[in-house]
């Protein structure tokens, strides 16, 4: 059951001077790097990372939340005044918010894409207080074959529902879990893969992997792009306050997609871009009439926003409970927790409680800065849409260098991500996924330790694995969902 | 670039990956004796089945462009002079940063980049690198307290806060 008493302990945590400051900032940084067309939230939350290592937990996650909740609207931006979604999360937004914008309801568009994006984390955030620390008690019944499967459940779950060929997003979860295995091994103390160089001891470094998949291979993938950023001659007015009325006259569609949203988001691997077409499917199917969605219905913003952004408190869910990463985003913000010292799961409902609800506080608190920012600041925002990629990206590559020189002062760092960077600009132009390389990177070490530890208590060998109830559910899952999408995929291959 | 080439130098890189992976496997690992044994001894099982799977999904690729691909399907990247400018650009960055240090070297990085991006003129883009390599000093320095590299002319800025 839900025990209220958890939620006391991180009020102090989350409402310092400190944290509030830092949730502010990262909301206001989200919704910049969310508009650029190119960067996105994930792209903020690993340029932040460096930073974050230095703060305590809630006030870095708190940031890094702040950044992964203000990236997920910040995309709208885009998509309504220019009609390229900022990040994908904002395609769908694209639908009707470009059309309301054609016809000049640019102002209303942007006020409502920031009003549903916050109501939608909110309610997301009722979601995430009650059910994470019901699942997170039930996940104490665990032991390490449930974990194992549970890590290889979050693997292929994501793997498989990259818009890749499945293959390829196996390919890169697998390409993720090696290169976990590099260093020191837990168990035995032996060396792994160093060939001898004492840099490798630890492993890569997650900010190398990350700077350099997702950073460096997008600075390079802007140098081939043509695209310019479009001159933007809209007026604004000033405040959005018309939008909390507007919301008003959208509340079941707001509810029923704010719900979709919290709920796909808890499915690993789904993420924000299927929840928003989800939602706006749903939403243009109950429409009236008079409601014409794609040309500028005020709904479809409505369904789409406060969907994906109620993804964000979704994908957290089996984050903080099992461990197991919803997402990229959520798969960064769960290495910075065990960068931190704390795990994941059912232990740190635990041993941390107060880390755990105040990172509940974090989430909500980001949403409502979003509520305030949108309506005080949205023609700030649009202004950032002037910036140039000859200003911004030289910007981000050095951003990435003394990021990653940061961590851990080592100038191998540096060029582990210059080469983990070729390597993104690569698996790109061949069009693999690189969120199941970071997951993989993420969830490899839970993997290999459970496996191995689950079969020493093991007296059949792998089949440990389909003799306790609960891993066997967890496979069966794990099968479904490989089997549904493959059959989906050559379904629709075929058509 | 043609799609195809770019999967095929990354199918490459991972056929290399998995030759490193059992090299080490028969040399380092055979000697430190955590090679084989049970789960607890047994270091070199997982690396060796992931290996061996990633070698199965490359057989499947590969055999999936044999038959099912257009050999001509072209990638959405374009590769061009540019991307060679800006690695060398910043091999060269990395390579020096510890003896330069961070303060002569990275307003050059930026003015370089930021050429190769397109920009056109030269004394904005000299001003725009100073002032942004000196903002990011600032905020790594003065309020992260990140030593950055000072290089063998030991220059920083000096602590204000």
């Amino acid at each position: 059951m839900f025990d209220p008493d958890l939620l006391y302990g991180g009020i102090a945590l989350a409402l310092s001077f400190k944290t509030v400051l830092l949730v502010l900032i990262g909301t206001v940084l989200g919704v910049i790097i969310g508009a650029i067309p190119g960067l996105g939230p994930l792209m903020g939350i690993i340029l932040l990372l460096p930073v974050v290592i230095s703060l305590t937990p809630v006030e870095g996650i708190g940031l890094l939340m702040a950044i992964f909740v203000g990236g997920s609207c910040g995309g709208a931006i885009s998509a309504i005044l220019l009609g390229i979604p900022g990040t994908p999360l904002a395609a769908a937004t694209l639908l009707d918010g470009y059309p309301m914008a054609k016809k000049g309801k640019h102002s209303e568009a942007v006020g409502l894409a920031f009003t549903s994006s916050a109501f939608g984390g909110l309610i997301a955030g009722v979601f995430l207080i009650f059910f994470t620390p019901m699942i997170a008690q039930f996940a104490n019944k665990f032991a390490p074959p449930e974990y194992a499967s549970l890590a290889i459940l979050g693997l292929v779950s994501i793997a498989v529902v990259s818009k890749e060929s499945t293959v390829k997003g196996i390919v890169a979860g697998l390409l993720g879990l090696l290169l976990a295995t590099i260093g020191t091994d837990e168990l035995t103390d032996g060396t792994r893969f160093t060939f001898d160089t004492f840099h490798l001891l630890g492993g890569f470094h997650i900010v190398s992997i990350c700077f350099g998949l997702f950073a460096i291979s997008e600075v390079a993938i802007q140098l081939a792009s043509k695209g310019a950023r479009v001159n933007l001659d809209l007026k604004f007015n000033k405040l959005q306050f018309k939008s909390l009325v507007m919301i008003t006259r959208h509340l079941p569609n707001l509810i029923r997609s704010s719900i979709v949203g919290a709920f796909i988001g808890a499915l690993p691997g789904t993420g924000g871009v299927t929840s928003a077409f989800t939602a706006y499917s749903i939403s243009k199917g109950r429409a009236k009439p008079n409601e014409k969605y794609g040309e500028g219905e005020p709904g479809g913003i409505v369904a789409t926003e406060s969907a994906n952004n109620a993804t964000c408190g979704g994908v957290m869910i089996p984050t903080l409970s099992l461990g197991i990463p919803g997402d990229a985003s959520s798969a960064i913000l769960m290495s910075v927790l065990l960068i931190l010292g704390f795990f994941p799961g059912p232990q740190l409902f635990n041993s941390s409680p107060e880390i755990v609800s105040g990172i509940f506080y974090v989430y909500i608190l980001s949403n409502i800065f979003l509520l305030g920012v949108g309506i005080f600041f949205a023609p700030l925002f649009a202004s950032i849409l002037r910036l140039r990629e000859a200003r911004l990206f030289p910007i981000v590559l050095l951003s990435c260098a003394i990021g990653t020189f940061a961590v851990q002062y080592s100038v191998f760092d540096l060029w582990a991500m210059l080469g983990f960077g070729v390597l993104g600009t690569l698996m790109r132009a061949a069009n693999y996924p690189l969120a199941p390389v970071v997951i993989g990177v993420v969830l490899g070490p839970i993997a290999e330790l459970n496996i191995r530890k689950s079969l020493l208590l093991s007296d059949t060998g792998f089949f440990i694995f389909i003799q306790r109830p609960i891993s066997l559910c967890i496979i069966v899952i794990a099968v479904l969902i490989l089997g549904w999408l493959t059959f989906d995929k050559y379904k629709k291959a075929k058509q | 670039m043609s799609r195809n080439v770019a999967e095929y130098v990354f199918m490459f890189l991972l056929m290399g990956a998995v030759g490193m992976v059992f090299y080490d496997i028969s040399t380092s690992m055979t000697e430190q004796g955590i090679a084989k044994g049970d789960a607890y001894q047994n270091a070199a099982a997982y690396p060796a089945t992931l290996s061996i799977l990633i070698l199965i999904c490359v057989g499947l690729l590969i055999f999936q462009n044999i038959f099912f691909k257009n050999a001509s399907e072209k990638s959405d990247l374009f590769f061009s002079s540019k991307h060679v400018k800006l690695l060398c650009s910043f091999c060269f960055y990395l390579a020096l940063l510890d003896t330069i240090g961070y303060h002569l070297l990275t307003p050059m990085l930026l003015f370089v980049t930021s050429l190769i991006y397109g920009e056109k003129n030269r004394f904005t883009t000299l001003i725009y690198s100073i002032v942004v390599s000196l903002i990011v000093a600032f905020i790594f320095e003065e309020l992260l307290n990140v030593v950055l590299p000072v290089g063998v002319f030991e220059i920083a800025l000096p602590v204000l806060l």
